[in-house]
């Protein structure tokens, strides 16, 4: 088949189509009217609601850290210093997704805007599924030194048992979120397949993208 | 009628034609199709006060047409409980069918449907007619790049027909 074939075969379809097609003017005006809101702007809102709620929680968890480091409690320091630092980049991310959004105009070039929508997305979830990882820090606040200098063996070895699965447990479930991870039960346990797929789609958008790459 | 609504339906009139091959290219059921004529026209109304006329409506309206259809999947299943219960944008003045009567027609376009969406969009602008100049200016790519990969599209969707054909 022909170059100049393909353009052909299409070239009839589009002088059907052309003269059978009729806009209704009333309802395009009137959708404007009803939908009359910018959806761009719409991503904006969640956006800096966790970040006027996520600011203050890192503060304060900075807070402790400080005060645990000067009152010597350093198990407590490392904890919630780890938390704080989890959080830091989360808020990162969603300063990032606020760029992102500030980018995303769709009648820009495709490649470019797709490229922000799709970035968008990815970054949203990950922010998501870096959380994860505060598990295990978490356990690590409530050791005691006390405890630990008088029963190092026991209390030691049962703390760090605790550290280490929930460390395991929290790089377990960021694998199983995985954006490459297709088949995953624990995603489908948190995620339904119509908030999932517009995540996986996007990271296959993000692929695609980079084959465009000059 | 103010001269914003003039300029807006004078440019969905003379480019509905994109609109809905784009659409159809996009979304296989007639409701999802109908959702996404809805929000290109949404999109276009949006966008018109940031119209620049350096570029030619119709680059414009392949672009909104093309970002909106490509970010179509990504709302979930609530959009349709959302969406404005309206009649159709975009409909036939008369009958449907006569457009897909064509066997090759409605091969391509399942061919067509049944790419990656980027190579799609490549794809749909070059069997629209444009050139490599306006493809790379709609898409972002350099006219080189845009060459080369509709060459290989070109070729899968040759390797499709020749394979129908056996």
């Amino acid at each position: 088949m022909e170059n100049i074939e393909l353009r052909n075969i299409w070239k009839s379809y589009d002088q059907k189509l052309d003269s059978i097609l009729a806009i209704n003017k009333d309802i395009a005006v009137n959708l404007t009217k009803q939908k009359l809101n910018n959806q761009i702007s719409k991503l904006y809102q969640p956006k800096w609601t966790a970040i006027i709620i996520g600011v203050p929680y890192t503060l304060l968890l900075i807070a402790i850290t400080t005060i645990t480091v000067s009152t010597k409690a350093y198990f407590m320091a490392v904890g919630f210093g780890a938390i704080a630092l989890i959080m830091t980049l989360v808020l990162v991310h969603y300063l990032f997704q606020l760029y992102l959004i500030s980018k995303i105009k769709r009648d820009e070039e495709v490649l470019t805007t797709q490229y922000h929508l799709s970035k968008l997305s990815v970054s949203s979830f990950r922010s998501l599924t870096l959380s994860v990882f505060q598990l295990p820090f978490w356990s690590l606040c409530w050791v005691s030194k006390t405890a630990l200098l008088e029963n190092p063996m026991v209390y030691g070895t049962l703390n760090l048992l605790i550290f280490l699965s929930l460390s395991y447990l929290a790089y377990w479930i960021f694998k199983q979120l995985s954006a490459n991870n297709k088949k995953s039960k624990i995603r489908d346990f948190f995620f339904s397949g119509n908030e999932w797929e517009p995540i996986f789609k996007s990271a296959e958008i993000l692929e695609q993208l980079k084959e465009y790459k000059n | 009628m103010n001269a914003k609504e003039k300029i807006f339906l004078s440019v969905l009139e003379k480019h509905k034609g994109i609109i809905f091959k784009v659409a159809n290219t996009y979304c296989f059921d007639d409701f999802d199709k109908e959702d996404l004529i809805q929000e290109i026209t949404l999109q276009i109304w949006l966008s018109i006060n940031k119209y620049n006329s350096q570029y030619k409506y119709s680059t414009w309206i392949y672009r909104i047409a093309l970002n909106t259809s490509i970010s179509f999947y990504r709302k979930n299943k609530s959009r349709k409980e959302q969406m404005v219960n309206l009649q159709p944008i975009i409909e036939f003045s008369s009958n449907e069918e006569t457009v897909y009567q064509d066997e090759h027609v409605n091969l391509l376009r399942k061919y067509v449907r049944e790419l990656k969406e980027i190579d799609r969009a490549f794809i749909l602008l070059y069997l629209e007619g444009l050139n490599s100049k306006e493809i790379a200016n709609i898409m972002n790519s350099s006219q080189t790049n845009v060459t080369t990969k509709i060459s290989r599209i070109k070729n899968k969707l040759k390797q499709k027909f020749n394979t129908h054909k056996q």
